[in-house]
């Protein structure tokens, strides 16, 4: 069952006089039960990808649909299906009220519960987040960092969600407990079968992800197109786009390992302006051609789907 | 011979609930050319500490103990302005963290330059700017950056220009605070082998402060690894990864996915708080004992390295 | 460069001239309310002369009321406060302001006399006061939390609550009455010749020193505050810290990193409050009997004069809305974040 499907989708903002895409041309299908990873890098459009799912983004071209209907005329089903898990757990939370307050309206809209149930319901989300149900009447600054992202997972959960987008969820937070979040955002998934929209610029950790869950499809975004779409550990093996090669490669050189083979051939410069026309990595691209400055290539498929003109 | 030796150092930060130790008997040294990467957590006093080498302690904060001994001088002691005029940015200079905003925005890149030269005896301005272009070169900047304001130029180009400013003396010491944390990939890799470069080539040492353990063991030649204000493992980079020996550092290095090798022991650190009384890590460890709840272990040496826990120790449960 | 410039330009002239253009809409559409509302106003010069004349004159001349009514018809012929408007904006535009129904002198003669004392004084106390409010407001916010900051802080506070009315009675009736320091009314001596002499300039300090003493502590308090409250937010910017940790001597970081960009968000408000304060004189002037736009003003609403009412409102509006876009034109010379047209 086809629960989102996105077509054409693109978002243009507008700085200085100046065009920039959040989005451009994305297509994509998710099915029901289905989770991805979103790979790229900050400005790459991942975030601008995750707030169109959720709602929170209007498109200024194309199409979106959620079940079947556009998405201007199904917002209160998203509203309640898709929730967003927000980089910065702290900020993400009401600093004004405890994780009680802030939880409990949702419960009571969404969960359609009353009277004393009320309070074991949310004790029970709690726990289902590994939150001792004693931390309730908290606020925000009293929480770790950690804490306070599982109370944001919580807060999502509140509405019986059908599809998780968590957005750089365990950037912020320290390195020693990321995957505990991880750990929790996949088994939630496993447990009530939601669709994980996972998205995030590490690869290493993308790839913990993919170890949970198994075989996960990915897409990398740069510029806000789509660049290339495949299984996750084909990607990482075998990565096709100049782009994902040099994220790749970025990350292996981290470890002291790898080929080098792109970053090798690459210039360092700074790119604040991105063509609007052609490849988005056509200025930074060491194998640029003349067609690459023009238009955006058609999908090869080689073995996964890859935008590229060498495959084309 | 050491370069930089920090002895015994304890910072204290004074809150509304009493005293708070941000550092505790902190120990280490750096020899010259040496790179070490400072790993922590946030609250595990990795910035503090960084600022006290460079005497950037303020009220709240205090030093309330330690040496911080460069070539010899300590540099906790002597006059503020023997310190500006012959230490600080002549001899040890530092580098803020890239997520803030270091540069003056009414300023232009070239007065910054100029501010910092006459601040530590250089009064010739031509002098200043012949320095500039040459530092810029180092960091791959085109000299017309000179004239542009803060705000015309990206992130990375920022943290290239404060790179080049820590620079201006030739010092033999720069410590850097998280540096690269918040750029891109491409950009983050750029300066790291500006870095590395600047290394090998002048020999300079470095403190590299960072929370990000892939990004310590890259640069490193050296690890210092601290927790709740005190060190946990120092020693050396290979050594340690190969071979980490304090539970935190095993921990640690055991909750961060890479991109090769066995996924199924990952796990993460449990969650908690720091324990103010013994080990601040005791909470959290899964090796713990009972005498680590109220008692601070010594620092013992294992095979040339520092390590700060119970289970090394002669009187160990 | 060049290619990047032209777009640039065009789209500065384009800032420009909508920048104006708004700014002369709303210069015409508040004189039109103006209008409108005194045209509205139950209010006619005629009851106030009838009130104040002795009625053996009015019984010598029964036909003062009939002919002043007449006159006044031919300043609003038309009874629809639309059109009217439009007349009557159509004559401001020719620079014809009316004449003046109590002393039938042109407006504009009658506004060009008094104008130049209260561009004087305005100016003067809004300049002292704003530099003397930033050095005390930038040494206060240095001294955050100490006593002499809280003190000065609720000194500020309380002085800020006290109206010109009260501090300008109080001035005038101490300075002016009790000591004998300073004179109590008017702009200059009558034992002076205007020109430029220097028995005349004194003259003109000595009268004008207590309404601006007066409209500067008035204005004074705000500054300090303001800048207090901007120093202590520059103060804890990452690139003041970054500044003291390179050892950059203390003046150096007090006025190019803390000052200048502290200052920054008070200079659009300097120019705001320029034109703001022509109307805030008008207490100040009227207790101190200084002959300028305000006191005038004052006569003005009493005898319900309004072509002279119109006059000064006109200048009033202008005042302030030319202050504004001269504030947003040239703030961008003095913040390089800031280009004109953001």
């Amino acid at each position: 069952m086809e629960l989102i499907r996105l077509e054409k989708s693109t978002v243009v903002f507008e700085n200085e006089g100046r065009k920039v895409y959040g989005l451009k041309d994305v297509n994509l299908r998710i099915n029901e039960g289905e989770s991805i990873l979103v790979l790229g890098e900050s400005g790459a459009g991942k975030t601008t990808f995750g707030r169109v799912i959720v709602g929170l983004q209007k498109l200024t071209k194309g199409k979106y649909f959620y079940r079947g209907k556009d998405y201007r005329k199904n917002m209160k089903l998203l509203r309640k299906e898709v929730q967003y898990v927000y980089q910065d757990p702290i900020s993400a939370l009401n600093q004004s009220k405890t994780i009680r307050d802030s939880i409990l309206p949702s419960i009571k809209k969404w969960r359609k519960v009353r009277g004393e149930k009320l309070e074991e319901e949310l004790d029970n989300l709690l726990k289902s987040v590994e939150i001792e149900p004693e931390l309730k009447n908290r606020y925000p600054y009293q929480l770790s960092g950690g804490q306070a992202q599982r109370i944001n997972i919580a807060r999502a959960l509140s509405t019986n969600p059908r599809v998780l987008v968590a957005d750089e969820p365990v950037t912020m937070l320290d390195a020693s407990i990321r995957v505990g979040i991880v750990d929790l955002l996949t088994s939630l998934k496993n447990d009530r079968g939601l669709n994980l929209i996972m998205i995030t610029h590490d690869l290493a950790l993308a790839r913990y992800v993919n170890y949970r869950l198994g075989g996960m499809r990915s897409i990398v975004i740069y510029g806000g197109r789509i660049v290339e779409e495949g299984n996750f550990s084909e990607i990482l093996s075998d990565p096709l786009h100049p782009y994902t090669k040099f994220l790749v490669e970025s990350s292996e050189d981290l470890e002291g390992v790898g080929s080098q083979e792109i970053l090798k051939k690459m210039v360092y410069q700074e790119t604040n302006d991105l063509p609007l026309k052609g490849c988005p990595f056509a200025p930074r691209c060491p194998f640029v051609r003349d067609a690459c400055l023009n238009s955006f290539p058609e999908v090869a498929e080689n073995p996964h789907r890859v935008f590229c003109y060498i495959y084309s | 011979m050491s370069l930089l030796e920090v002895e015994d150092l304890t910072i204290s930060y004074k809150t509304t609930k009493g005293k708070f130790l941000a550092v505790k008997h902190l120990s280490f040294d750096i020899k010259k050319g040496e790179i070490i990467s400072v790993i922590g957590e946030s609250g595990s006093g990795k910035t503090t500490m960084a600022k006290a080498l460079v005497r950037a302690i303020k009220p709240p904060a205090n030093i309330d103990s330690g040496k911080v001994l460069l070539n010899g001088n300590n540099l906790l002691e002597i006059s503020q302005n023997k310190f500006v005029h012959d230490f600080l940015w002549v001899k040890v200079s530092y580098v803020p963290q890239s997520s803030q905003n270091s540069l003056n925005p009414t300023q232009k890149i070239i007065e910054h330059f100029i501010d910092t030269g006459t601040s530590h005896g250089l009064r010739d301005k031509k002098e200043i700017e012949d320095r500039a272009v040459k530092l810029l070169q180092l960091v791959r900047l085109p000299k017309s950056i000179l004239q542009s304001y803060p705000h015309q130029l990206s992130g990375g180009m920022k943290q290239r220009v404060l790179i080049a400013l820590s620079l201006l003396f030739e010092p033999e010491l720069i410590i850097m605070d998280e540096p690269v944390t918040a750029l891109d990939i491409a950009t983050q890799r750029h300066i790291l082998n500006i870095i590395k470069e600047l290394n090998e080539k002048n020999r300079t040492s470095i403190i590299f402060i960072t929370h990000e353990i892939n990004l310590a063991i890259y640069l490193a030649t050296k690890l210092l690894v601290m927790y709740g204000g005190e060190l946990m493992e120092f020693g050396d980079r290979e050594k340690i990864e190969k071979n980490p020996l304090h539970p935190y550092t095993i921990s640690l290095l055991s909750s961060v996915p890479k991109l090769f090798g066995d996924l199924s022991k990952i796990k993460p650190v449990t969650e908690g708080k720091i324990n103010s009384k013994g080990c601040p890590f005791f909470y959290r460890c899964p090796n713990a004992m009972s005498i680590c709840e109220n008692n601070e272990p010594e620092t013992y040496t294992i095979e040339g390295d520092k390590v700060r826990c119970f289970l090394y120790g002669a009187n160990k449960a | 460069m060049l290619i990047k410039l032209k777009p640039f330009l065009l789209y500065m002239l384009k800032w420009l001239a909508k920048r104006v253009g708004f700014s002369i809409i709303t210069i015409i559409i508040t004189i039109m309310i103006s209008w409108a509302l005194i045209e509205y106003s139950p209010e006619s010069p005629a009851n106030f002369i009838n009130s104040v004349l002795p009625p053996n004159s009015i019984a010598g001349k029964p036909t003062l009321r009939l002919e002043l009514e007449q006159y006044l018809m031919t300043l609003k012929p038309h009874g629809n406060p639309l059109i009217d408007s439009l007349q009557y904006l159509w004559q401001v535009l020719h620079g014809n302001l009316g004449i003046d129904i109590i002393s039938q002198v042109p407006v504009t003669t009658i506004i060009a006399q008094a104008l130049p004392w209260t561009v004087f004084i305005v100016t003067t106390s809004i300049l002292i006061s704003y530099f003397l409010g930033i050095r005390l407001g930038m040494k206060i916010g240095y001294k955050r939390g100490t006593k002499v900051d809280s003190s000065l802080m609720s000194l500020f506070t309380v002085t800020r609550s006290i109206p010109v009315y009260i501090s300008g009675a109080l001035l005038l009736f101490f300075l002016g009455f009790e000591l004998g320091w300073f004179p109590t009314g008017g702009a200059f001596s009558i034992n002076v010749t205007p020109g430029f002499n220097i028995p005349f300039i004194l003259s003109v300090i000595k009268h004008a020193f207590l309404p601006i003493l007066t409209l500067t502590l008035a204005n004074l308090a705000g500054w300090v505050l303001h800048m207090r409250a901007n120093t202590i937010y520059t103060l804890g910017e990452d690139y003041v810290s970054f500044a003291e940790i390179r050892g950059i001597n203390s003046n150096n970081i007090e006025t190019k990193y803390v000052g200048r960009n502290a200052i920054l968000p008070l200079y659009t408000s300097l120019i705001y409050t320029i034109g703001f304060s022509f109307g805030g004189s008008i207490f100040v002037e009227e207790i101190f009997s200084y002959p300028g736009v305000g006191h005038l003003l004052y006569n003005a609403i009493q005898y319900n004069d309004y072509p002279l009412e119109m006059g000064i409102f006109i200048i009033l509006i202008a005042s302030v809305v030319v202050g504004i876009l001269l504030a947003d034109l040239t703030y961008s010379l003095l913040d390089p974040r800031v280009k004109v047209g953001e």
